[in-house]
């Protein structure tokens, strides 16, 4: 039995002995008093204290987007847009929430933002060629970052090669609630607080979802 | 009693607090069928994060942080709420505006006229990639230049060869198009 196919009967069907997660969290999460403090310094103007809150959440914020994106240079552009919107907004956030959810709110609509943008735009092409390698002076001390090429791909795990074919497989709408709950770990109430709608709709959603990619994911191993 | 469906479901995900997930867990010791649902969306769930990251740092960290503050400090500073505004001019300020306009035109020209000499710019943010490397930025209006000092680089051996792509063509060295003198490239000494 190979590995992915140890892994996918692990979570396709097996109940196996694992330990719990944490309680609706994905581990080291920064929300807390000096959150809260320093979110406040900022929303008086400084600086200084925007750039420390910056530094405890452009991670989650990053991976968020980039597990949307599957494109480190647009995760990369729309992060800096996330914070420069929370930036203009941050008069208007009131500590009845966390400030993670909020800014996943933030993340949530420039994520949106850019799909639609890329759907209107999907008539460009990208222009490969000033990407390959020959074209670049063996010299040049600094070449562009291009991502992940098909081999790095390839040597990626292979159960994380499967997910991320399979995410990228499903709606934005199906992965973005994927990952907002099973990656990043947030409450079904933190989740319809950033899309704007019902605890109902996002467990109905989130339903179809994970049925939707579990079932890709067993078509790649019954194909195997 | 039966839990509802959407306690069920918040139990399946370990969303309950102590109380309500003791009552569901008293409950589902007798239901093999759902401690084994439960059991297979913790699998999946940690399947999921140990393979998908949840934090992952930007590309160029140092890059992303002096950006983003490069583009806050050049936009206006972020908006007021709307009840903390400030309160609109009363008449006796609007009675010096004209006098604070003309101070500060004024002001302005002989601020325009005294800034002749080289001098570092401030507003700038410079990003050195090299771990131990500072740079200034230097602009000079009279001599139409600017100049950029790197300090902590490592020396230049001695055998290394300036690539085609960063010299310049020996015939028009020093000479524009039009005859005029152009400005010549810095020369890197050790």
């Amino acid at each position: 039995m190979n590995k992915f196919l140890h892994r996918a009967s692990y979570i396709l069907l097996g109940p196996q002995i694992v330990d719990p997660p944490a309680h609706g969290s994905a581990g080291d999460e920064p929300e807390g008093p000096e959150d809260f403090v320093l979110v406040s310094r900022a929303q008086a103007g400084d600086m200084r204290a925007y750039d420390s809150v910056v530094l405890r959440h452009r991670n989650r914020i990053f991976a968020m987007i980039r597990n949307m994106t599957h494109n480190d240079a647009d995760a990369w552009d729309l992060s800096q847009e996330v914070f420069i919107k929370a930036w203009n907004a941050l008069a208007n956030f009131e500590a009845k929430a966390k400030f993670s959810t909020w800014l996943y709110r933030i993340a949530h609509n420039v994520v949106y933002d850019w799909n639609r943008r890329r759907k209107h735009d999907a008539a460009g092409e990208l222009n490969d060629e000033i990407l390959e390698n020959d074209r670049i002076d063996p010299s040049a001390i600094a070449i562009p970052h291009v991502g992940e090429s098909p081999d790095d791909h390839m040597a990626l795990g292979e159960l994380r090669k499967k997910i991320d074919m399979a995410l990228a497989k499903i709606s934005p709408e199906h992965r973005e609630i994927v990952i907002l709950k099973d990656v990043q770990g947030l409450s079904y109430k933190e989740i319809a607080d950033i899309l704007g709608c019902t605890m109902g709709t996002v467990m109905s959603r989130l339903f179809y979802a994970r049925q939707r990619l579990q079932t890709l994911l067993k078509d790649e191993y019954e194909s195997r | 009693m039966n839990p509802d469906k959407q306690s069920l479901l918040l139990w399946l995900d370990d969303e309950l607090d102590a109380a309500d997930q003791a009552s569901i867990d008293a409950w589902a010791s007798g239901q093999p069928e759902w401690l084994a649902k439960r059991d297979s969306a913790r699998a999946w769930k940690q399947s999921l994060r140990a393979s998908v990251p949840a934090a992952t740092e930007p590309p160029y960290p140092d890059f992303f942080q002096a950006k983003l503050e490069r583009a806050l400090r050049e936009q206006s500073p972020a908006p007021l709420p709307l009840d903390e505004s400030p309160p609109s001019a009363t008449w006796w300020k609007k009675a010096w505006m004209p006098a604070t306009v003309a101070a500060a035109l004024v002001a302005g020209f002989f601020a325009s006229e005294m800034r002749q000499e080289t001098k570092p710019v401030q507003s700038l943010v410079i990003y050195t990639p090299e771990e131990g490397v500072k740079a200034e930025f230097f602009e000079s209006s009279p001599a139409e230049g600017t100049v950029i000092v790197l300090n902590g680089v490592a020396a230049i051996p001695d055998d290394f060869e300036v690539p085609d792509t960063a010299s310049l063509d020996p015939s028009s060295h020093g000479v524009a198009g039009d005859g005029s003198t152009a400005p010549t490239a810095s020369v890197l000494t050790p």
